[in-house]
């Protein structure tokens, strides 16, 4: 049975394909048999992040899938190692789906409160359905500055969840790997990479600690 | 001279209480799709079979000249004949 780690929000933008995509190559890295499972459908996002990849040629490659339903992609969970379920801009019963099946449900938020007070209510909700609060934790994207980083996670914390160590800053760079079908940690920036590293690694120690 | 800790400013507002949830994760995995409504939609009456029959000529002047007289088509003449055939036959 594969772990399964969730990546959800009620926005979109905030970065949980960056995220899924970034933890799906590390975990390919290291020799898992990895699923990232696609639930934008209408989008397709990761999908199409895939096909730029191999055409690119970048290693490793792994398995990319879109699915209409967390159901669907739930059942294949028996086949891998690692089951990521990259899901869409929306709260729902899929989300709940999600996290019931999940070891680990990350919340990717920006630093403003446009991002974080749905990000927190959606995690309410979990809590309030049932989830236990250890599971789900928060990832920080789109970091401008530490000052703003340090505030964030006093938000978060405040509110009762927990952050992953590290955070993904605001960068061009991590854009442009992206257009090429790259991962957060195959940017031309080393410093860039270690960064997005160390959240990952983050991500990594909580699901198997 | 005596060391101040660095004021510490708060920018953010206190994240939102448990009690200020809502109902998102009774909601269905895909949106709805929308119903289009436009004047046909609303003049739609779902009279789509065709029905036909053959009767006396005589027949069908009468059944003419009676919708005629009274405005009603001639579906609408067969919906009421038979729901009063219906009411007339259960007594």
């Amino acid at each position: 049975m594969a772990q399964i780690v969730g990546f959800i929000s009620q926005k979109g933008g905030v970065g949980k394909s960056t995220l899924a995509r970034g933890l799906s190559r590390e975990a390919a890295s290291n020799g898992l048999n990895v699923k990232l499972a696609d639930l934008d459908t209408q989008q397709g996002t990761s999908v199409d992040w895939y096909r730029r990849r191999l055409e690119h040629g970048a290693n490793p490659i792994f398995s990319v899938e879109s699915f209409k339903t967390a159901s669907q992609a739930l059942r294949l969970a028996q086949q891998f190692d690692l089951l990521l379920l990259d899901g869409p801009a929306r709260a729902s019963s899929a989300t709940l789906e999600i996290a019931k099946a999940a070891s680990l449900v990350v919340q990717p938020s920006g630093a403003s409160v446009d991002d974080l007070r749905p990000a927190i209510l959606v995690f309410h909700e979990l809590v309030k359905a049932g989830i236990p609060k250890k599971r789900l934790i928060f990832a920080l994207c789109r970091i401008a500055t530490d000052a703003e980083e340090a505030e964030t996670r006093a938000y978060i914390d405040e509110a009762g969840y927990q952050t992953l160590d590290g955070a993904l800053p605001e960068r061009a760079s991590y854009r442009q790997a992206s257009n090429a079908g790259l991962s957060i940690t195959e940017t031309r920036y080393p410093q860039l990479n270690q960064r997005a590293d160390k959240l990952l690694q983050s991500m990594v120690d909580k699901l198997n600690g | 001279m005596a060391n101040f800790p660095k004021p510490t400013r708060k920018n953010l507002p206190p994240p939102p209480p448990p009690s200020e949830v809502s109902d998102n994760l009774a909601q269905p995995e895909h949106a709805p799709a929308g119903v289009y409504i436009d004047g046909r939609t609303l003049r739609a009456t779902g009279r789509t079979t065709q029905f036909t029959t053959r009767i006396t000529e005589e027949l069908q002047v009468e059944i003419k000249v009676f919708a005629a007289q009274h405005k009603l088509k001639f579906n609408e003449l067969l919906e009421q004949a038979f729901e009063a055939l219906k009411e007339q036959m259960a007594k």
